[in-house]
């Protein structure tokens, strides 16, 4: 059940976020849980996963840079040398964004711990 | 460890083991798959103690196919309505410690059962998933969903599985804790998707839900664009309706509050950016703006790639690529719609149709 805009989005940087982090948690839960032990398997295939997105997404603006001479910027499509370094930037805003959502959705988690468990689905 | 009671004389049983599960199977008109799968929960590499078809008012022979199958059949006095429906009058007649419940056009791989049952070795899980792929790839419709599923459960379900958090214990095939089932009255009527609804509820309960990828069935998904206009409809309303009422409590369960905040941003301002910017960029500033469209192409190909590899399936999810760009406008375009409809029409869908 996939709701809206699967792939886009700040989704997927969230998803691909999860994901790098997973071998430090991985190495954490090793570390501090006694019985734990490493899921190399797992981690490996989602990062492989993970790297082959951001390869691509790489890819995808080099041969959009090339193809046209252009690249996205947030501010419209610029082009000339150099212009790939622009290409960058709608990630970093994304990102940007993802920290921003986050943080709020945690700063208001943290004030509604204080107050009562609500009762179920109401 | 969960019992598995084993069989001695497995002269005429196709499995050896058998576990304390019971299948139900809500049907309506479903003459056309049904045998499909009973057939394939005959075979399960651990057999379930019992089969229950819910005959929820048919009109074609699904009854007499089920009953020639050799499994049960109950039928309530009256259409119940919707799935959930005919799934809570089911669960009065279980008496196994777990339920199965699977779409009657749901297709299992031999050892899906199997699979799942391992989850429930730990008492603190109350249900378990499994991978969904489509039965049929054919139509457009088809095709984009494979693509979606494939993504999907490669990559964001088992990030989810590991943080030990699945967005959803899916509705075409769970395995619940028939306790947990009971203490919740079975599956609430209150959204239109009963299984997040079930899913949430659990977490809220300090209560853990599985995912396991090697759990595989095969539902048939919507194949024309009536269908899957409907499916789709009843999910968004239903994802809507379950973040309104679950909102304040999933808010004290970490990643999961993360995942629903991010599908709600990504459902709602990008599919809004993504429906109506790149047009306007594109008609205004330039027709390159449209390749915004595809510039996220390998957050989708590359987990789909991996996964349709690995089951030999390479070409056929390459070509079913553009059907998913497809699916994913309109899937943009029915939540935009759902949640106006929710939220400022205050039209509320309570009416379940079927969609497969």
């Amino acid at each position: 059940m996939n709701i809206g805009l699967p792939g886009a989005g700040v989704g997927g940087l969230f998803y691909l976020s999860c994901t790098l982090a997973m071998p430090f948690k991985e190495l954490f839960l090793t570390l501090t849980k006694p019985g734990h032990k490493f899921r190399y398997k797992l981690v490996a295939t989602q990062l492989s996963i993970a790297f082959g997105i951001v390869g691509g997404l790489f890819l995808v603006y080099k041969l959009v840079s090339g193809l046209f001479g252009l690249s996205f910027s947030p501010t419209g499509l610029v082009s000339g040398e150099g212009a790939w370094l622009y290409s960058l930037l709608p990630i970093f805003v994304s990102f940007g964004l993802l920290v921003v959502i986050l943080s709020l959705l945690e700063l208001i988690a943290f004030f509604m711990k204080s107050q009562k468990k609500p009762k179920l689905g109401k | 460890m969960v019992p598995v009671i084993k069989e001695n004389d497995s002269a005429t049983i196709v499995a050896s083991k058998k576990c304390p599960v019971t299948v139900i199977v809500p049907a309506y008109n479903e003459a056309g798959c049904i045998a499909d799968t009973v057939n394939s929960l005959l075979v399960q590499s651990l057999l379930p103690e019992e089969i229950i078809v819910i005959d929820d008012g048919s009109t074609d022979n699904t009854a007499e196919i089920c009953h020639s199958l050799g499994v049960t059949v109950i039928t309530p006095p009256e259409n119940t309505g919707s799935k959930a429906g005919a799934q809570n009058y089911a669960l009065s007649h279980i008496s196994t410690e777990f339920t199965l419940a699977i779409d009657a056009d749901t297709t299992l791989k031999e050892d899906a059962l199997e699979k799942l049952f391992e989850a429930m070795d730990d008492p603190e899980v109350v249900a378990a998933c499994g991978f969904v792929i489509p039965q049929k790839v054919n139509t457009l419709w088809e095709r984009g969903r494979y693509v979606e599923y494939l993504m999907a459960f490669t990559f964001y379900k088992e990030i989810q599985e590991y943080y030990e958090k699945p967005l959803i214990s899916s509705g075409c095939f769970s395995l619940f804790r028939t306790e947990y089932l009971q203490q919740n009255n079975g599956w609430s009527l209150r959204t239109m998707a009963e299984d997040m609804d079930l899913t949430w509820t659990a977490y809220q309960l300090g209560k853990k839900v599985r995912f396991i990828p090697s759990a595989v069935c095969y539902p048939i998904e919507p194949h024309n664009f009536h269908f899957m206009n409907t499916q789709l409809k009843r999910w968004a309303h239903g994802f809507i309706q379950n973040v309104r009422l679950h909102w304040k409590g999933i808010m004290h369960v970490p990643f999961l509050r993360s995942i629903v905040m991010v599908m709600c941003w990504d459902a709602s301002i990008a599919s809004i950016f993504y429906l109506t910017a790149i047009p306007i960029l594109a008609v205004m500033v330039s027709p390159l703006f449209l390749l915004g469209y595809i510039i996220d192409l390998p957050m989708v190909l590359v987990p789909t790639l991996v996964k349709a590899y690995s089951r030999g399936e390479t070409w056929k999810a390459l070509c079913s690529i553009p059907a998913f760009l497809v699916l994913r406008v309109v899937n943009s375009a029915i939540f935009l719609k759902a949640l106006f409809e929710e939220l400022v029409l205050k039209k509320t869908l309570t009416t379940y149709e079927k969609g497969h």
